[in-house]
């Protein structure tokens, strides 16, 4: 099995007569486990050669739902908002407290749940989903209403968008991705978010870059990258 | 679909091709498709479970025991002559009794059997059973499990597995404790495990990502979102592509793909809400709706409000009734429930368990509230039709089993009224269905002792000699429901079922 590294978007091979290039500059790594066959038993042959792009995979790829507990406060944080105040259902009740259970939380004291269970609950994606969406409407309307003290959506009015591509709405992905991921976007990720703007456009959604402030960031809260670790 | 409810190669090549014509319903209606053929194959039966939490004891309902037909009348635990009452053309007996205080609680409270049994005499049947553990969580868990009597799947997960496919909830559970623990068979499908629920009034809220959100941008422009999430966002993602293979990663994405679809589709975000629209509640404000079953299921369970075993009860029925679910199980809590204008008990602190200070109290009042529940949910599941080909109601393929963890010591204090047991392994379970061998005790009752014993597991006939064990029960409970058990190595209880 190859054994490789990564350093930002390039892969380097440990074992170089595991790989080779392939035709783009990606690396051809001779990986049984990668095609989900035996670790150790190496096929040596040219056809079960797997392309690989971008980041190394892991093989074991053990990851960890955040759970209720660590999303609220995350969820707090990065939108700047009190932590009872990211969403709540019906105006009056903490999300993240009715939703607690399907996000992984846990209730010893009434309900016995004393551990969070193994899965994600069916539920999980549209709770967290409404949270999300709730939250960024509040961070939105907030940036949008008061743009001295705006934290994320500077420079954004609420109406049209005199050009997406212009400094502010790229710098407000920037500051979605760090507030959210802890890094920057990059000009890729950029470019699908800033593409979404056409799409509210063409809806005639009546205040398209309020519409498009609260669905990049709803999509951005709500990626595997920002539910996961 | 394989057998674990992964697409294979194949199919996940059509469906990322559908849903390169039409979005993420691309996969959803390919797997709706393929459970849905699954599903067309047999007619589901259900199951609802009804922890008597904290140690339910037969011989304080179905077959209670009069002081002057033991020889130990006065030691074990029976009750006044005049307290138990026969049940006219049935073996059930039925206590009906009143108190002033209910232990060191000093509050008047009244039980009523009868009625109930002798309402739905034909549809009861009591088994006896001796469990395996007096540690609650432990036996919480082998109630549900038969004691790992088939790979440590669960009652519920296997009628999920049976009947499941397909549903969008096929298995939730707002129970408490080890009644609300998974099972440990992980061979079944994913969709098999349950949903947990914590708060069956406002749970529903969490079915539909945006509705009930004022004042944002368009469904159509949320999905968009969600697509541009799906493929740009996470496809670009690091993190989301170093760990592509995580089977953690892969499960969030189906549920957030076609389960979160069929959730919204169904709109349950509407059709499960049992609350009315109030000042506390107040929906319509958020552009929601209570359930159109709302005012039905609230008549039944008035108290959905203040109790939440009635506000699961309600739930139970709109998840069975809408097909979301093939299985439910709902829980008294182990906290005290006292309403003080009323000066009411409606659950003693540790439910059945308030029998250690105050046994005769915690077993009348939970014995009620379990036969009030189970009798709401009854009367409901008969008035909707489950098959207008045969005219079947939804209870004629419904099963209620009050699950427990053990029984209570058999003796008191002479001539004690008010006096508290420890747990104790001889016991029995109420099972109410059509399915059910009804009207039967399988089983029963040493007068001398307050122990029971055993049947055939064929002919049904008391055997004195035999005590059922947790497997047999576990088994036949999945025969009167029809689950096909081949494999699993369990008993066959002929005389559980009704029909062959």
């Amino acid at each position: 099995m190859a054994v490789i590294g990564c350093s930002a978007n390039t892969v380097t091979p440990s074992t170089p007569d595991a790989t080779a290039d392939g035709p783009d500059g990606s690396v051809v790594a001779h990986d049984d486990a990668a095609m989900g066959g035996s670790p150790d038993a190496s096929t040596g042959n040219d056809d079960a050669a797997v392309i690989v792009t971008g980041p190394a995979r892991s093989d074991k790829a053990r990851v960890h739902f955040k759970g209720q507990t660590i999303l609220a406060s995350q969820m707090a944080q990065a939108l700047g908002l009190p932590a009872a105040q990211v969403y709540q259902e019906l105006g009056r009740y903490d999300a993240f407290t009715v939703h607690r259970i399907a996000l992984g939380g846990v209730e010893p004291y009434t309900l016995g749940i004393n551990d969070p269970f193994p899965d994600t609950s069916a539920t999980g994606p549209l709770a967290i989903e409404r949270i999300a969406l709730g939250g960024c409407k509040g961070r939105v309307d907030a940036d949008l209403g008061t743009p001295a003290s705006a934290v994320i959506f500077t420079g954004i009015g609420p109406d049209t968008l005199a050009d997406i591509n212009a400094a502010e709405p790229r710098q407000a992905i920037d500051k979605l991705y760090a507030r959210f991921l802890s890094r920057r976007a990059s000009d890729a990720e950029a470019r699908v978010l800033l593409d979404l703007y056409a799409d509210v456009t063409a809806a005639n959604e009546p205040r398209p870059a309020r519409a498009w402030a609260i669905l990049s960031c709803f999509a951005v809260a709500t990626s595997l990258e920002a539910l996961f670790y | 679909m394989n057998y674990d409810g992964k697409l294979n190669r194949r199919q996940l090549i059509r469906a990322l091709g559908l849903c390169a014509a039409g979005g993420a319903s691309g996969v959803s209606a390919l797997l709706h498709q393929k459970r849905a053929v699954a599903q067309q194959a047999k007619k589901p039966c259900f199951l609802i479970v009804i922890p008597g939490a904290g140690g339910a004891s037969i011989i304080d309902s179905l077959m209670a025991i009069r002081t002057t037909e033991s020889a130990n009348g006065a030691t074990i635990n029976t009750f006044p002559d005049a307290e138990v009452l026969d049940v006219a053309g049935s073996p059930f007996r039925a206590v009906n009794l009143a108190r002033s205080a209910a232990g060191a609680i000093p509050i008047p409270f009244t039980a009523n059997q009868s009625n109930f049994i002798n309402k739905h005499k034909q549809d009861l049947m009591a088994v006896t059973v001796y469990g395996t553990s007096v540690n609650h969580r432990v036996a919480q868990k082998r109630s549900l499990t038969g004691n790992e009597a088939w790979k440590g799947r669960t009652l519920q997960e296997a009628v999920a597995n049976e009947y499941g496919a397909g549903l969008p909830l096929p298995n939730v559970n707002m129970a408490v404790d080890g009644y609300i623990e998974r099972g440990n068979d992980f061979s079944i499908p994913g969709y098999c495990f349950h949903e947990p629920v914590a708060d069956a009034g406002v749970w529903p809220l969490g079915l539909d990502g945006s509705k009930g959100i004022l004042d944002v941008p368009s469904r159509a422009l949320i999905e968009r979102a969600r697509q541009i999430r799906n493929q740009g966002v996470d496809g670009n993602s690091p993190f989301a592509q170093t760990f592509e293979r995580s089977p953690r990663l892969e499960l969030w994405k189906q549920q957030r793909g076609a389960q979160s679809a069929a959730l919204e589709t169904q709109e349950l975000i509407k059709k499960l809400m049992i609350m009315p629209n109030t000042a506390q509640i107040p929906l319509t404000q958020y552009g929601l709706l209570e359930s159109p079953d709302g005012m039905k299921v609230r008549e039944k369970f008035p108290n959905f409000l203040t109790d939440p075993l009635d506000a699961q009860a309600a739930l139970a029925f709109l998840l069975i009734k809408n097909r979301v679910s093939v299985t439910v199980t709902i829980s008294p809590s182990f906290g005290v429930l006292l309403d003080v204008p009323a000066r009411q008990l409606t659950n003693p602190p540790l439910a059945f368990d308030y029998s250690h200070n105050a046994h005769r109290a915690s077993q009348a009042v939970m014995w009620q509230r379990i036969m009030r529940v189970a009798d709401g949910l009854a009367d409901l599941l008969k008035g909707e039709e489950l098959d207008s080909a045969t005219g079947e109601s939804f209870w004629d393929r419904s099963l209620i089993y009050v699950a427990t963890e053990f029984g209570r010591d058999k003796r008191r204090p002479a001539n004690a009224d008010d006096f508290g047991t420890g747990h104790h392994l001889n016991n029995g379970y109420m099972l109410m269905s059509p399915l059910a061998n009804g009207n039967h005790v399988l089983g029963g009752v040493d007068t001398a002792t307050g122990l029971t014993y055993g049947f055939d597991p064929t002919t049904g006939a008391p055997d004195t000699g035999r005590h059922m064990n947790e497997p047999e029960i576990y088994g036949g409970i999945l025969n009167m429901l029809q689950v096909d058990t081949s494999g699993a190595n369990l008993p066959d209880m002929r005389a559980m079922r009704k029909t062959a």
